[in-house]
């Protein structure tokens, strides 16, 4: 939130930089949630990297 | 008699054009007059295509009377959410004052394959500003203002496709274009009573729309029925050069097999049971009509986050895409209040997360994919509410 705070808490209302740290709450909720998630390394992003190559 | 076109099916204008009872250029001037007249009471539209419409339909008419025939869109207008690039000058608003005149040299390859097919581009349809991905609240969040269905002055059209919703639900056009990265074909269709198909990811080019969330984003028809919602879809869908995350596989409606086997059809164990009671009440007497065909069975899937993850993957992929309008405080000029911050609070996303996100998405892909394989379909309420009131979803915020 400080981050936020120091980039845009100056163009933004007191309403609004509180509006954003309830945003920013909510967002903290949804990762807590995802990093809850036991991964093994095996387990790679989707989608995955695909080696680039222009078409013939 | 030629009964009238208006409400009439995509089939059944495509029928009567093809045998020419219905001239493409009558169908044009009808369907233009009516989005002059009516769209404005539903904010339905931007900018009504008159001129290309008008060039469409006569190359239409002249085409099919010289015994050429496209398919069974030839000839049928159609209206095209803000979000698709179109060429001859035509603004592609993306619902957005700061786009308001921004205008692209090409068409969306949607819009490229829709004309190859003979459609009539009549209209640019209204949409939530950005497609909603600046996180709005409430239905005016477009300069084009609030979304009404034509069900009632009080009712909210849904969105983001606002436009493409109410304005095949108000016979402006026979079908129209929208999209969806999460619920934005399918809100609008669900509000305002007509038929939406979300297609799967990659099977059709988003070349040239509007990215919202690149590895979310779906474009797909809002139409009168599923018959017509197939038809457009054969007709925009396949692989495209220049969309790589499109698939190589074919859709053909209809020369689809006939299915002689029942269907399998899954409902996730309480999935209707916090809808309001009319809508619980149409569920059920759906799931009575699906079981004449196939067999409804009840089923559960694995506890995982699966609305948090999306939210992270669209709240990452949202603040890269519209990086330098955030970045520049250029949402300060957006509509919506709640869209003129929301966004700064997305740096809070580290990109480890984004990536586990990703992550996370292909043990759901797999666990979806697995149940899916002993499926025919899944079915659930598109809406737990009855009907979107524009006060109501002033405080129930909808999922763009």
């Amino acid at each position: 939130m400080e981050l936020i705070r120091h980039r845009y808490a100056s163009r933004l209302t007191a309403e609004q930089v509180e509006a954003v740290r309830v945003t920013v709450g909510r967002i903290v909720r949804d990762v807590q949630a995802i990093r809850a998630v036991r991964l093994r390394s095996s387990h790679e992003p989707m989608p995955a990297f695909v080696p680039f190559r222009a078409e013939q | 008699m030629t009964p009238s076109p208006i409400f009439a099916s995509v089939r059944e204008l495509a029928e009567h054009v093809r045998a020419r009872r219905l001239s493409p250029v009558a169908l044009a001037e009808l369907f233009l007059e009516r989005l002059e007249t009516l769209a404005p009471r539903y904010n339905a539209v931007v900018t009504v295509t008159r001129d290309r419409a008008l060039d469409q339909a006569r190359r239409a008419e002249r085409e099919i009377a010289s015994g050429r025939h496209r398919g069974p869109l030839h000839g049928i207008p159609y209206g095209a959410k803000d979000l698709l690039a179109t060429s001859g000058g035509i603004p592609t608003t993306w619902g957005a004052v700061p786009f308001r005149e921004q205008r692209f040299d090409f068409d969306a390859t949607v819009v490229s394959k829709l004309e190859d097919g003979g459609a009539v581009l009549a209209a640019k349809l209204a949409m939530v500003e950005l497609a909603g991905g600046m996180g709005y609240r409430q239905p005016h969040a477009s300069f084009t203002g609030p979304g009404l269905s034509p069900w009632g002055s009080d009712a909210w059209s849904g969105g983001s496709s606002s436009g493409s919703g109410s304005a095949v639900a108000a016979g402006l056009v026979p079908f129209a274009i929208g999209s969806e990265t999460w619920g934005s074909i399918l809100s609008p269709a669900t509000y305002c009573r007509i038929t939406g198909l979300r297609p799967t990811y990659g099977r059709v080019s988003r070349h040239g729309a509007m990215a919202l969330c690149w590895t979310l984003d779906k474009l797909g028809p809002l139409a009168l029925s599923a018959d017509d919602c197939g038809l457009v879809l054969e007709a925009i869908a396949g692989r495209d050069p220049l969309d790589a995350s499109t698939a190589d596989r074919a859709f053909r409606y209809e020369s689809a097999d006939r299915v002689e086997r029942r269907f399998r059809f899954g409902v996730l164990r309480g999935v209707a049971d916090e809808a309001d009671a009319p809508v619980r009440e149409n569920f059920q007497r759906s799931l009575e009509v699906l079981e004449k065909i196939g067999v409804v069975e009840t089923i559960a899937i694995s506890d995982l986050p699966y609305e948090p993850l999306t939210r992270t993957i669209l709240a990452a992929e949202a603040a890269a895409a519209f990086e330098e309008l955030i970045e520049s405080g250029g949402i300060a000029g957006l509509t919506a209040p709640e869209d003129r911050h929301t966004a700064y609070a997305r740096d809070a996303v580290l990109a480890k997360d984004y990536i586990r996100a990703l992550r996370l998405r292909g043990v759901v892909a797999r666990e979806i994919d697995e149940v899916l394989s002993r499926l025919d379909a899944l079915v659930a309420p598109t809406a737990r509410a009855y009907q979107a009131l524009t006060d109501w979803h002033r405080q129930h915020p909808p999922i763009a």
